[in-house]
């Protein structure tokens, strides 16, 4: 099978920065297991961010698809270029940057470089992570389903695609120790990527083709109702009780997948890699709530709300979904006690709801890029940190001290200010990056 | 008569681009058509009227408040529509409406069901599912449902039908009819323009090229067939614009208010032809040249 290279070209044009950044973590990363040896900094997951999740950002936008179907280019072609973009290549991509980090390690005299057994395991459990990931973005809903079946597919495929893109950050912190539990995990890994690269190779033109099709509920729908209901919250508040419920949900089910996999899986929950399993719901939880509030801008700024208050707002929107997090948390101590303990650090989740406020005042004054860019970055960041206190023997835990929430509540702070000098003077952010359409194809 | 919008020496630089210095006013009751090409500073100039964008220099006010100043109780007045808007994160028609109503003492659920029967929206629709007509008629609803003193209206008939258009003009003309509602509309639709604005303000590079009462500008405007021995020295002379040249032969439109019919004397044209404008045309000529 022959890529079509103008279309590789054009991938690869479009997302070199995202690839240099990986490049430079997962050096880091090659680096890092030369030296500690422990695999539970090996970016098994990390793939994904380099294929199925820069696959479906190009593809949110529905004209990419149409354009694409637009080429004088087969279709099979088209879908069998991205799927060797986002299964193989990829995987090729995230062992050779990790060796290659491993190996200038090892030449400047760290004792365990990555060895061939270990790099071809790398391999194909990426590849079929990346393969997995792949499969179930063929399956994302793209449109209002039109039957129960398409509702639990649709739905079924949502639950795997945020599990995977949250497992990509956090699966290697919590590779299990034995043996015996890494040979299963491995195998079924790998049935289930075999299984994903074979049905994504024939489903990735399909993929193509759904996200041209028109949304349904245009001119030809059924009747509606027209009657608005009465009664219960509005404006600022009914948005903040939203955003809480609904942080409240997804927070129990991401910790109940969490703590289920870390128990299935035998992994470690200690100080080394609590800062992940917390820093983790925060911005993935977060970045869920916040993240289409951005798209909304132009509507909430038109709206008789000062800058100060719009401001306010997006510290108060983390706040409340990050307090989601914080109620649901006990319920596990009913019958986890460890696990409790753990997690519930509060100075960390204060410095977690400043560090958010400020990855959005980046987006609103430097761009989304440099604000995922630091979203992306960061938790590996802390985690490593975090390995390097255990490694060094260094007593002060940043999960608990004081300092860690004060540092939180600067980071606030400066989130505000910068937010506030956004709001008011930076006209660019209002414009609509993320919605179906352009304004220069209507003017103005 | 008061006036609801006052803009003066308003002025924004960008790398490329730069508006004004513009002066812009809107009578309170009128419906007002904002016009202009492509990246003329339509939107500009009212994004920032909407505190999106600082602007460099200038002073704008509604309803004699100041629109930095007192930004709430200037928004507190203006139903604001455009395609550009997203309300995709409300999942719902309905949340969308839960969540604005929120915001204006002044909404009127009654209306609101009327406004959602006459463009068709369902409460329980998904936003993200409507066509691109029916998000900028939920976003009419959103703007209309609470009775504005002051309607800005950026585009609104993008992706609309034909009769979608209509329903919508009747509304306006109803609603500015009812009550004193001063209404700014920036549209390509031109004849919509022409119909319905009793003002217009045209806006070329950023500067304001004309204002005034939309009949008086189409009484003012003539298009001139003529032959003339120097076509290119007529075209620069004040309230000529060359609209069409063929050797000799050439289309000119002419400002009855300047003295242009003795500088047409004066370069030996010999007017062959005269007719009475229409918007488009006045639109078409002043944009190309």
């Amino acid at each position: 099978m022959q890529p079509n290279i103008l279309l590789l070209k054009d991938f690869y044009r479009r997302w070199w920065w995202a690839y240099l950044l990986g490049f430079l973590a997962l050096a880091g990363v090659g680096a890092g297991y030369a030296v500690s040896k422990s695999h539970s900094i090996l970016p098994i997951g990390g793939g994904a961010f380099l294929s199925a999740i820069l696959l479906a950002s190009d593809l949110n936008f529905r004209t990419n698809a149409r354009t694409l179907l637009s080429l004088p280019v087969r279709l099979t072609e088209i879908g069998r270029t991205y799927w060797l973009i986002c299964v193989l290549y990829s995987a090729l991509f995230v062992t050779g940057a990790t060796a290659l980090g491993s190996m200038i390690a090892a030449l400047l005299g760290a004792k365990h470089a990555l060895d061939t057994g270990e790099l071809f395991r790398m391999l194909y459990l990426t590849g079929a992570v990346n393969a997995i990931m792949l499969l179930t973005l063929t399956y994302l809903p793209h449109r209002q389903p039109e039957n129960t079946t398409e509702q639990l597919t649709g739905g079924f495929a949502g639950m795997v695609w945020g599990l995977g893109v949250g497992a990509s950050f956090s699966a290697p912190m919590f590779w299990p120790r034995s043996a015996q539990s890494q040979q299963s995990i491995t195998g079924i890994l790998l049935l289930a990527g075999v299984i994903s690269a074979i049905a994504a190779w024939h489903r990735c033109t399909v993929m193509l083709v759904n996200r041209t099709a028109p949304a349904a509920g245009t001119t030809s729908k059924k009747a509606s109702s027209y009657s608005l209901s009465t009664g219960g919250f509005s404006g600022l508040r009914w948005l903040l009780v939203r955003t809480f419920g609904q942080s409240i949900c997804f927070s129990l089910l991401m910790q109940f997948v969490l703590h289920l996999t870390m128990r299935l899986m035998g992994a470690p929950i200690n100080s080394a890699t609590m800062p992940t399993l917390i820093l983790f719901p925060v911005l993935f939880i977060s970045v869920l709530m916040l993240l289409p509030n951005m798209t909304a801008l132009r509507h909430l700024r038109s709206l008789p709300l000062s800058a100060k208050q719009l401001a306010l707002l997006f510290l108060a929107l983390p706040a409340v979904s990050i307090m989601g997090i914080f109620l649901t948390t006990p319920l596990y101590m009913l019958f986890d006690r460890e696990f409790f303990t753990h997690f519930f650090k509060l100075p960390l989740l204060v410095f977690g709801i400043g560090m958010f406020c400020l990855f959005l005042s980046l987006m609103l004054n430097i761009g989304v890029k440099w604000g995922m860019i630091g979203v992306v970055l960061v938790v590996p960041v802390i985690t490593m940190l975090a390995m390097l206190r255990q490694v060094l023997h260094i007593s002060w835990d940043i999960t608990t001290s004081p300092y860690t929430a004060f540092l939180g509540l600067v980071l606030l702070l400066v989130a505000y200010c910068w937010n506030l000098h956004a709001i008011r003077s930076r006209s660019k952010i209002y414009l609509p990056h993320f919605h179906l359409m352009g304004r220069n194809q209507f003017g103005g | 008569m008061s006036n609801a919008i006052e803009i003066h020496g308003l002025t924004k630089n960008y790398s490329q681009f730069q508006l004004g210095p513009l002066d812009l006013t809107v009578p309170r009751g009128a419906i007002y058509g904002f016009v202009g090409p492509n990246g003329a500073g339509k939107t500009t100039t009212i994004d920032m009227l909407l505190g999106m964008g600082q602007p460099d220099g200038g002073l704008i006010t509604v309803d004699g408040l100041d629109h930095v100043r007192d930004e709430v109780a200037v928004k507190q007045m203006i139903g604001y529509v455009s395609p550009d808007l997203n309300f995709q994160m409300w999942g719902k028609v309905g949340n969308a409406i839960r969540f604005v109503k929120g915001f204006h003492a002044t909404w009127d659920d009654r209306h609101c069901e009327h406004l959602l029967k006459m463009f068709r929206i369902g409460v329980d629709e998904k936003i993200a599912t409507l066509s691109f007509g029916s998000k900028i008629k939920l976003a009419l609803i959103l703007a209309l449902a609470w009775r504005p003193p002051i309607l800005i209206l950026d585009e609104p008939t993008v992706g609309l039908d034909a009769v979608a258009r209509h329903e919508l003009f009747s509304e306006l003309l109803e609603s500015v009819g009812q009550e004193d509602r001063t209404v700014i509309i920036s549209s390509h639709a031109l004849a919509d323009v022409e119909r319905f604005a009793d003002r217009m303000g045209f806006i070329k590079n950023g500067r304001m090229l004309l204002e005034g009462e939309t009949a008086e500008l189409i009484q003012r405007y003539r298009m001139v067939d003529c032959q003339s021995n120097e076509p290119q020295r007529l075209k620069q002379q004040p309230g000529i614009v060359l609209a069409k040249q063929d050797g000799q032969r050439c289309r000119v439109l002419v400002d009855r208010g300047e003295d242009s019919g003795n500088w047409l004397k004066q370069f030996g044209a010999q007017p062959t032809a005269s007719a009475p404008v229409t918007l488009e045309e006045l639109f078409v000529t002043l944009a190309k040249a």
